[in-house]
């Protein structure tokens, strides 16, 4: 900031003023800002800037040139109490530029769009998709997975099914990063912690590899489907006690009977949300219906013996005593068709998609879709299109304002930088990091928002794990980055230039000043790219940008 | 100037309220309260997540229904057998796996509540955790502890401390810190690149970089938090003081621990004091398979971690029990009734305990409603005699020095005025 303008005065009260200023700004650096903008604040209580919806804290600059001086667009004005002196120092003023974007890659918008879809960007996806009308092409081929060729990613897997915990958590990992159909991986993941169950519950890495095929079936299908899979899963069962649910046997105070856990959680966590308007009542008629779910030979079966064959009434609805397995199907059909499990289902896909505070409009218009293709075997797709293709989902105000989950952290690595590793070596830092795939005892499933991972402890390990990405030791399967690639691929040489690129696959224009200026004293301004010691300093660099804030962000 | 120091003292001027309550993102607003931290005094907060059995924690044997209830899994009258509760006033008997706090108890520096609620609970697990960490009948958007620190206008060293995890009660305005269990708080780079990379992260988090952005604004103020918790910790070895206690091998354990290490550090040197502290613990569930009195049940080895690791903590802290008050909590008790799989489902009334040298040990019921099925909540449940905001109440006044624990917990909108109830 090079100095202030005076545009006026006024005496608001019998001590108070009101002081107006634009102010300047000089561009220091050789690179031109295409935006600068800055914050306005004091640190003096009885200078104080006014921010009443006429003037705020906030001056534009527009375009910079390097080396040029710029006066503000706006004002800004200090309210000032004159029985103390007025002193600039007590003034500060935080200055954020925009680099000019380097030529050839996605608009914010269209990045925007690719960065809610996919687990991240790749130097590919930057380079092919350039605007909004290209992301929302590409958004409409994600919504018909079978159309897109994953052949590669079938083919790095391998036939052979996971047999391990880690191995489970690495073929997750592994199609997170690869999976040519993206939303659907999105969605999979998303469906797979809505209906959490934990491997230690039940031990059989079969039955959670199941119960992830059978999500990944129906991640983009129909809800009742995506209900009578988790509803029928070994895993569930075992995890929330549907198998030690029997019918009451009136003849022994004894006996066993149905057990609520799963019927509870059923409403409160899968369908209905806890204020979904359901009862105590409700909870224990579903716990009957659902009597003699239970798992036989590994895979659901239902036994009619231990089955309550009497009356229940869920919510309303009165299922006539001598049913069997159709009880529990009848309360699903409720369920699924419920007004209050589409509002919630809506509200928990536009926090994943959108904004950890839900805008009504999205949620509203997505529950009216959501409820209107009940029927239809693309419920979800029609869900999420609704979401996504909503007037406000490109708005500025709803970009880079996620906070990546560790698995969106780790995927994002892999795939901004186009590293080859069929994640062998991630499940362990996953553990690490908070976020132990398939083995989560909370049925509320992993948190989707800031507030779950943003804590000292979590950054620490998200900087770990960017440092050991950038260092880790090249070799099949694992997990490395190599700047070196892409240095020598794209003929980069200067440190601007290598810094410049990086930001770019990394955050697009999402970074400050100071995150730039930072990165380029990690290179030196000597920095020699044939030197011995530039694939350190480059490594060091990428361990620098992905311990970023911008880069926790999406 | 320390930049956590500067910030604090800031934060503490009317002036500094101001700009936080404007900048704020989630609209936290400050509370002013009169400061009244008495110098020293540590609040540790244990949460049994998953809604632990009351009734087989603390066993009222002498209720005539409970083994009407109970068939299957009731904890035996005390007697000789390992399996019978221990008694404590000849109605009400500690399950035998929490055999560990006994000595407390007889030194009379346990408090024990066997029923602790508040009116219309709710029966879920989130819900339940985010009403009892936020002290108000509506889930508020930062929890109690948080509200507690932002009344204190001297802010002492390291402020708050979340073990493990960051809980609800800890969240809010003001910005506390977590450590893992049982990791050290330290960066896993080489030792030539660690001042640097510090360094420049510190640049890049500085809290004045934040946006408009929520989510950018967090990460700034927690990445500062957490390079200054670094470079604290980093100049301190943990593992150097020494436990006077035998502390179970398991994560509760090493938790507790660790807490009792970091306290006794905070008394050797100011800038690690803390506070307040919470820690958790897991797997209380127990929808099936329960078990009663025998070591073996599902609930009963839970307890015995719970119990043994509170107890070598107590042993552990020695001097500092008269300033280290433990409070122990669960979102809700269960069903009276024990279920078809030998389990018990979510319920209402749950049994919290206190312990420390200033605690009036002993057993604080209120009115015991008793287990017949007429005294039960909803046929179903075992009602509450005690009212958590009371007890929250009797923390805050008689413990931390609170003038008046409603500046604290102000938005009871069920009318409830927290008042203390005679723990301290």
């Amino acid at each position: 900031m090079s100095g202030w303008l005076f545009v006026s005065a006024q005496r608001v009260s019998r001590t108070e003023y009101e002081y107006e200023f634009r102010a300047q700004l000089t561009n220091p650096d050789s690179t031109a800002l295409a935006a600068a903008a800055a914050i306005v604040t004091s640190s003096f209580a009885p200078t104080v800037i006014v921010n009443d919806g006429t003037v705020d804290d906030r001056l534009e600059f527009g375009a910079v040139a390097p080396g040029q001086t710029v006066t503000s667009t706006d004002t800004f004005k200090l309210r000032h109490d004159s029985r103390y002196r007025l002193n600039s120092s007590f003034i500060h003023f935080a200055v954020e530029g925009v680099a000019q974007r380097p030529p050839g890659t996605a608009s914010p918008a269209a990045r925007h769009v690719l960065e809610r879809i996919t687990f991240g960007t790749t130097p590919e996806l930057l380079a092919r998709i350039r605007d909004t009308a290209a992301a929302y092409e590409y958004f409409q081929q994600q919504l018909s997975p079978q159309d897109i060729d994953d052949s590669a990613l079938e083919g790095m897997l391998g036939s052979a099914d996971p047999a391990s915990e880690t191995d489970l958590a690495r073929w997750q990992l592994a199609r997170a990063i690869h999976s040519k159909r993206q939303l659907l991986e999105v969605m999979t993941a998303f469906w797979d912690n809505h209906f959490n169950t934990d491997l230690a519950s039940h031990d059989v890495v079969a039955w959670e590899l199941a119960e992830n095929r059978a999500l990944r079936t129906h991640a983009l299908g129909n809800f009742r489907n995506l209900l009578d899979a988790s509803a029928k899963s070994p895993a569930m069962l075992h995890y929330l006690d549907g198998v030690d649910s029997v019918a009451r046997d009136p003849a022994d105070p004894n006996s066993r009977g149905p057990n609520q856990n799963y019927p509870r959680e059923l409403k409160e966590l899968h369908t209905m949300g806890v204020d979904g308007g359901y009862t105590q009542l409700d909870v224990e008629e579903s716990a009957r219906a659902f009597t003699g779910w239970t798992v036989r030979d590994g895979a659901f079966h239902f036994d009619p013996t231990v089955h309550d064959t009497g009356q229940k009434v869920v919510l309303g609805v009165v299922i006539p005593s001598g049913g069997g397995i159709s009880d529990g199907e009848t309360v699903l059909d409720v369920l699924a068709t419920h007004p209050s499990t589409a509002h919630f289902i809506c509200s928990k896909l536009v926090v994943l998609l959108v904004s950890d505070d839900p805008p009504a409009s999205m949620v509203q218009s997505c529950a009216g879709i959501f409820a209107a293709s009940a029927q239809e075997e693309d419920q979800i797709a029609r869900a999420i299109t609704s979401i996504v293709r909503h007037r406000d989902f490109v708005d500025p105000a709803y970009r880079r304002v996620k906070v990546k989950t560790p698995l969106e952290h780790a995927a994002s690595i892999a795939r901004n930088f186009g590293v080859s590793t069929r994640a062998e070596d991630l499940p362990p830092r996953m553990v690490v990091m908070g976020m132990p795939l398939f083995r989560n005892p909370v049925p509320t499933g992993y948190g989707e928002t800031a507030v779950d991972w943003v804590n000292p402890s979590f950054l620490l390990e998200r900087v770990n794990f960017a440092d050991w990405a950038s260092f880790n030791s090249p070799g099949a399967g694992r997990t490395s980055v190599d700047p070196w690639v892409h240095v020598h691929a794209n003929g980069l040489r200067t440190a601007p230039e290598i810094v410049d690129y990086f930001l770019e696959l990394a955050v697009g224009t999402d970074f400050t000043p100071v995150e730039r200026e930072m990165a380029l004293e990690v290179l030196g301004a000597e920095f020699d790219v044939d030197s011995r010691e530039a694939d350190y300093r480059l490594r060091t660099l990428l361990a620098t940008i992905l311990s970023y804030p911008s880069y926790q962000l999406q | 100037m320390n930049r956590r120091h500067f910030l604090r003292g800031f934060s503490a001027t009317a002036f500094g309220a101001a700009a936080l309550t404007l900048e704020h993102p989630f609209g936290f607003s400050l509370r002013f309260a009169r400061a009244g931290t008495l110098p020293g005094r540590v609040l540790v907060v244990v949460f049994q997540r998953g809604g632990c059995d009351g009734l087989n924690t603390v066993v009222p044997f002498g209720d005539g229904d409970y083994y009407g209830l109970r068939p299957t899994i009731g904890v035996p009258a005390p007697g000789p057998a390992p399996e019978c509760a221990l008694n404590l006033d000849g109605f009400f008997g500690l399950h035998p796996s929490l055999d560990g706090l006994l000595p407390v108890w007889h030194q009379g520096e346990l408090a024990v509540l066997p029923a602790v609620q508040y009116p219309d609970a709710s029966r879920s697990h989130f819900s339940g955790q985010r009403l009892i960490e936020s002290g108000a009948p509506a889930q508020e958007l930062q929890g109690w502890l948080n509200a507690y620190l932002q009344t204190q206008s001297v802010q002492v060293g390291f402020g708050a401390l979340g073990v493990g995890s960051l809980p609800h009660a800890l969240q809010g305005a003001k910005r506390v810190s977590v450590l893992g269990d049982d990791v050290s708080f330290r960066l896993a780079v080489p030792a030539a690149e660690d001042a640097p990379l510090r360094r420049r992260l510190a640049a890049a988090y500085d809290p004045s970089l934040a946006d408009s952005r929520a989510a950018r604004t967090l990460l700034h103020e927690f990445g500062t938090r957490f390079l200054e918790d670094i470079a604290l910790l980093n100049s301190i070895d943990l593992d150097a003081i020494p436990a006077r206690a035998d502390y179970p091998s398991t994560g509760f354990g090493r938790g507790m621990r660790r807490l009792a290490q970091f306290l006794k550090l905070g008394r050797q040197q100011p800038a690690f004091a803390i506070e307040a502290a919470t820690i958790n613990i897991g797997g209380w569930d127990t929808h099936s398979g329960q078990g009663g009195g025998e070591a073996s049940g599902r609930q009963a080895r839970r307890l015995q971690d719970f119990g043994d690791s509170l107890a070598a903590f107590y042993a552990d802290l020695g001097e500092l029990r008269d300033d280290v008050l433990t409070l122990t909590q669960t979102e809700f008790g269960r069903t009276a009734e024990e279920n078809g799989s030998f389990g018990t489902d979510h319920g209402h009334a749950a049994a919290w305990f206190l312990l420390g040298a200033r605690v009036n040990g002993g057993l604080h019921v209120g009115t015991w409603p008793g287990l017949a099925s007429h005294a039960l909540l909803q046929g179903r449940y075992l009602d509450h005699t005690v009212d958590y905001r009371d007890v929250y109440a009797d923390v805050l006044e008689n413990h931390l020095g609170v003038a008046d624990a409603s500046q604290v917990l102000p938005d009871q909108d069920d009318g409830h005025v927290p008042t203390p109830i005679g723990l301290l």
